[in-house]
């Protein structure tokens, strides 16, 4: 899919999205970012999706509406009208005859990692799909059955899940470990017979409840990135090609933003196509100075030293295909539309590019607020600020 | 207290011109003047002060203009944005802007300090230098400036 056009569809009235290697959304709460995101990922994962609807036991009786209410979350029918149309790649789709007829499609083609993920771990384990109340979104209960599986399968020994020598490439470990877990290490334990994950520092053992905020949203982040990317030489999973984060930035510090951003490119050079909403500046910086490094032959080094990283050999390669990737940027307008914003010239004279889809208009009051009540104070009359230039 | 009368008390300026009439044409473009915005005339100081401080790191116009009964100044640069090294120089300009202002009768105006990029910008408002020029009076516009009433 290189492109999806939405119409009519929630508080969306025209959003046509063509996607890059990188496709970045902004804009204010419930401007349609979300939706947007999980109709892509039920546009490429449609059989899957409707699979395990079935798998589950949850019955939509072939109806659209109650589809919706399964897949988007209880009461979300009402994002579809009479006049609601998506498209993708320019052909329409027929909404309702695609959700009534099961799909072919049973491999999954797209990984969405939802905003609420900090839910999936509320007891220190990933709950299974079917523990979750029929009307959460199924993009949460996914994910969340997703790293049960991951834990499963893939973490049953008794060694941390982090560090761990082949998750990761070690230069992405340490710079997790200084940003986000410090001395801690993420391992398994057990209450009883409950397997709970805790992190732990000198024999002391820190239940989910405990950790910090940023830790909290971290983790089940991690373990999706863990599934992303499988030990050994193999670059993706079975037949993921997209990878949808939402809002990677919540409650992360910059450093530790900085790390996740460094790992969507790690994403990208191996190959998957990365779509992400955010309500960061940090993220669009990224894609800004991607675009400037591309367009003015900046090398990986030049890449690497926007995130302080070391420029080994295996980061470097990572910089070097991250650089050949492009970039798009839509602003979701309160208003019901997306506008590209790719360019995100700060000197543009569309006051949405400019302000970065809103993201730096505090920024810039901010600047203007000084400014004016510098220019018009008595020490800059009398030179007071300039004295030390003279 | 009278911009006209202040500009001509103002050594090398003389004379101010009508409206935003000592702008270029391809400044003049930069600026959105609202239709009832009341313009008191502007004043290419780069160029009047050319010939007495021809070595100088001129600011480039001054715009006056009336908001209720007050007189306002917008001191306005069109420069490139196009590197940080942009930052500089138009720091450079503050700095004589500033000391040359305190010489004339205008540092009794009230005022506003804009730079308006001249083409594509290499910075955006979270720039540090742009936050240390804020907190010496300039105010980073981006490539428009509004002269709103």
């Amino acid at each position: 899919m290189k492109r999806l056009t939405l119409r009519n569809v929630g508080q969306i009235k025209e959003a046509d999205l063509h996607f890059g290697d990188l496709t970045v959304l902004v804009g204010p709460q419930a401007s349609g970012k979300s939706i947007s995101l999980q109709w892509l990922k039920l546009m490429l994962d449609t059989g899957l999706i409707q699979d395990q609807l079935h798998a589950y036991g949850l019955d939509y009786a072939g109806k659209t509406e109650d589809f919706l209410d399964v897949y988007l979350g209880e009461g979300m029918h009402s994002v579809w009208q009479a006049d609601s149309e998506v498209h993708v790649d320019g052909k329409r789709i027929e909404i309702e005859k695609k959700i009534a007829r099961q799909q072919r499609n049973k491999s999954e083609s797209a990984f969405l990692i939802p905003a609420q993920r900090v839910m999936t771990l509320d007891k220190g384990w990933p709950k299974p799909f079917q523990s979750y109340s029929p009307g959460d979104p199924y993009a949460v209960r996914a994910f969340s059955d997703g790293l049960r599986m991951l834990m499963e399968r893939e973490f049953a020994g008794t060694g941390p899940l982090f560090p761990q020598s082949n998750r990761l490439k070690a230069d992405y470990r340490k710079l997790l470990q200084e940003s986000v877990f410090a001395d801690f290490k993420l391992t398994v334990d057990k209450v009883q017979s409950q397997k709970r994950l805790v992190l732990g520092s000198g024999g002391n053992h820190l239940p989910y409840m405990v950790w910090s905020a940023g830790q909290r949203e971290f983790v089940p982040l991690l373990l999706g990135l863990y599934w992303l990317m499988p030990p050994g030489k193999v670059a993706r999973r079975g037949d993921i090609e997209w990878v949808v984060i939402e809002e990677l930035e919540m409650g992360l510090h910059p450093r530790a933003i900085s790390v996740v951003l460094l790992l969507v490119l790690e994403l990208m050079s191996r190959g998957y196509r990365v779509c992400l909403s955010t309500h960061s500046p940090q993220v669009l910086e990224l894609v800004w100075a991607l675009a400037a490094l591309r367009k003015h032959k900046g090398s990986a080094d030049d890449l690497l030293n926007l995130f302080e990283a070391p420029h080994s050999a295996g980061l470097r390669d990572m910089a070097k295909a991250a650089l050949e990737k492009k970039s798009r940027v839509y602003y979701f307008a309160p208003t019901g539309t997306a506008k590209e914003i790719t360019d995100l010239d700060p000197g543009s004279s569309e006051a949405q590019e400019a302000s970065w889809g809103g993201l730096l208009e505090f920024s810039a009051r901010a600047n203007d607020t000084v400014a004016k009540a510098v220019a018009n104070s008595p020490e800059f009359s009398s030179g007071d600020l300039f004295a030390e230039d003279k | 207290m009278s911009f006209s009368a202040d500009i001509k008390a103002t050594p090398g300026l003389n004379r101010a011109c009508k409206g935003l009439g000592a702008l270029s044409d391809t400044d003049k473009v930069r600026l959105t003047v609202g239709a009832t915005t009341r313009l008191l005339g502007s004043v290419n100081v780069d160029a009047a002060l050319q010939a007495s401080q021809p070595n100088a790191a001129r600011w480039d116009y001054v715009v006056g203009q009336k908001v209720g009964n007050k007189e306002h100044l917008h001191w306005i640069e069109v420069h490139p944005a196009a590197s940080t090294g942009n930052i500089n120089e138009v720091a450079a300009k503050l700095d004589w802007l500033a000391h040359w202002m305190k010489t004339t009768p205008l540092v009794a105006y009230p005022r506003q300090i804009v730079w308006i990029a001249s083409g594509k910008s290499a910075f955006n408002q979270r720039h540090p230098s742009l936050r240390a020029l804020a907190n010496r009076g300039l105010r980073y516009a981006g490539s428009h400036w509004s002269l709103r009433p």
